[in-house]
């Protein structure tokens, strides 16, 4: 069985997105940045909201 | 399997940075557990395979350190997390919600004989407990159950907005290397569909200027010289890329760069050599493979060593667990070796050394000092490594004295005899590794060691004690006193040996070896009868 976490179909494709949109090599670094501030602005909301989407 | 995408945002987490951040993870693991539960139903796995999880992902810390940082966030974050002992299996539960508030215990209440229950149910009296997790936060039948549910913690699909920034990193990582339609070299991504390619030419005149310039080159010098961008170009970042992922795809060309400096060789191009064998000096170094090298980088960047004989004759320096944090770590998964260059500010010299990293059953090692330490260092002398700013690049200093002539250890190679010369030197040295006439005569005249007994460190330890060591038995029956310090120099004559590894030898050959009980350092050997 394995041990690591995956990552959502539509996170690898948002992944994969990032890379074609740069059309420059991008660090780790920058990737997970931009992946994640790609994420925060689809939730609609700041991260460190303590209430979820759900919840609402 | 698709999920859709999920807003939820994380709870606050309190305590340090650090226990933030492992709760945040925490409470992610547990959220990706329970991702079909509903918000409020607690969600439960033992904390110990929370830590078999982290013990596995991230082995700088062992499983006792991991828990105590698990249980240390958990408590810190009561709105969020339960931390429950199970009194009857001893088992301890990390509880949480999707909400990602801490779930309210329930009174239990029996609902069994309530009237509107023994309309529904049949037979009512004898219901048992129920076996799925229910949402309450006590019974033994649960935790069970959610001990089976929280195993496969370790392979749920996760969110990654509740991830911390290096689990994120890590699993990005592990996802794209895995997509063929996705380049990477060392820590740079892009769409493989995207990267420039290398025409046959390219590489010919790549190759044929490698050659003619004689050295490793550095992959901005390439792609400007030969692929004619230049660095001001806005795509020079994409060709260099470019490049790097290309080459390091065609068989002919070798990677030995480090991280922030790719450095290119081609097969025919001149590198270090040395007086043995670089397959055969990786067998000597093999017991460094049972050495842990520290993963983290030494808060000094500079490492002292003691030379050996062996070391200062072959001009090599062991990639052990002193000097390895001080180098550069293998920037693609194979690469064999590293070149960098080590500069002497006392003799103004700068010259290039190949770090051959460990393979299969090849310890590693740095290869490429013969010349400065024939020239400037006898064996025992103490010299220090310093890494600098610029990628790849060293210092190599020694302590300077006045002049001090003594008849020194040498290996005569044209009569294959070790031999004491006078030799003057100026570096300071530890004396118990100094070689010279006056502690060890008997080596004048030996050989050195054949092949295959060098090969062993039990046969060479054996000899040694014949070499330096004090017999104290009867002709008949020879038995050898030694000291460690006696042992240490004058096996590294012949081969690298770690006080370490001279332990090891006399604990797995009792019948030969032993140690003094009562005096520290003090070995004896007696040979087996013929």
């Amino acid at each position: 069985m394995s041990t690591t976490p995956r990552l959502r179909e539509e996170d690898r494709e948002l992944l994969i997105a990032l890379l074609s949109q740069a059309r420059r090599p991008l660090t780790t670094a920058e990737l997970v940045a931009a992946f994640r501030a790609t994420l925060a602005e689809r939730a609609g909301q700041p991260q460190s909201s303590t209430r979820s989407a759900e919840e609402e | 399997m698709p999920e859709t995408l999920e807003t939820v945002a994380a709870p606050s987490f309190q305590g340090s940075e650090e226990e933030q951040r492992l709760a945040a993870q925490v409470w992610a693991l547990l959220r990706a557990t329970g991702r079909f539960f509903p918000e409020t139903a607690p969600i439960r796995a033992p904390l110990s395979a929370l830590v078999d999880y982290f013990a596995q992902t991230d082995p700088s810390h062992s499983a006792p350190e991991w828990e105590a940082q698990i249980r240390q966030s958990v408590q810190q974050n009561p709105h969020v997390f339960i931390l429950e002992d199970d009194a009857e299996t001893g088992t301890t539960f990390v509880i949480t919600t999707r909400a990602g508030r801490a779930p309210t215990p329930q009174p239990e209440v029996d609902v069994a004989h309530m009237l509107p229950r023994r309309f529904q149910d049949a037979p009512p009296a004898t219901a048992v407990r129920p076996r799925r997790a229910a949402p309450t936060t006590a019974p033994a039948e649960t935790a069970k159950v959610a001990a089976e549910t929280a195993t496969p913690v370790a392979e749920t699909v996760v969110d990654p907005l509740a991830l911390d920034e290096a689990t994120l990193e890590r699993l990005i990582i592990d996802e794209l290397s895995q997509s063929p339609e996705i380049a990477h070299f060392g820590d740079q991504w892009m769409l493989e569909e995207d990267v420039p390619r290398l025409s046959r030419g390219d590489l010919r005149r790549l190759r044929d200027y490698i050659l003619e310039q004689g050295k490793p080159l550095s992959d901005v010098e390439l792609v400007e010289v030969i692929l004619g961008i230049r660095q001001t170009s806005p795509d020079f970042s994409v060709y260099q890329f470019g490049l790097n992922y290309r080459l390091a795809q065609e068989g002919d060309f070798e990677f030995v760069g480090v991280p922030g400096l790719a450095l290119w060789t081609t097969k025919g191009a001149p590198g270090v050599t040395t007086k043995r064998r670089a397959a055969d000096i990786g067998q000597d170094y093999r017991f460094l493979l049972d050495e842990p090298i520290p993963t983290e980088a030494p808060s000094e960047p500079v490492v002292d060593h003691v030379l050996t004989f062996y070391e200062h004759y072959l001009g090599v320096l062991p990639y052990d667990a002193t000097l390895a944090p001080l180098l550069p770590k293998p920037v693609l998964p194979d690469q064999r070796v590293a070149v960098l260059t080590f500069e002497s500010p006392q003799t103004y010299e700068t010259f290039p050394v190949e770090l051959r990293y460990p393979s299969g059953n090849r310890g590693g090692y740095l290869a490429g000092f013969e010349a400065f330490f024939q020239a400037n260092l006898v064996p025992g002398a103490l010299i220090t490594i310093e890494r600098t700013d610029e990628p790849g690049h060293y210092l190599i200093e020694f302590l300077p004295i006045s002049p001090r002539d003594e008849k020194l250890l040498t290996l005569d190679e044209k009569r294959n005899r070790y031999v004491f010369r006078q030799v003057s030197y100026r570096c300071a040295v530890q004396e118990q590794m100094l070689l010279s006439e006056n502690r060890y005569p008997k080596l004048a005249g030996q050989s050195p060691l054949d092949e295959r007994t060098r090969r062993s460190p039990d046969r060479v330890l054996a000899v040694t004690f014949e070499r330096v060591g004090e017999q104290i038995g009867t002709p008949a029956q020879p038995r050898y006193m030694a000291l460690l310090d006696d042992l240490l120099a004058v096996a590294n004559v012949e081969r690298p040996m770690t006080a370490e590894l001279i332990a090891q030898v006399v604990h797995d050959h009792p019948d030969e070896f032993s140690v003094d009980p009562d005096a520290e350092g003090v070995y004896y050997y007696t040979p087996k009868e013929a």
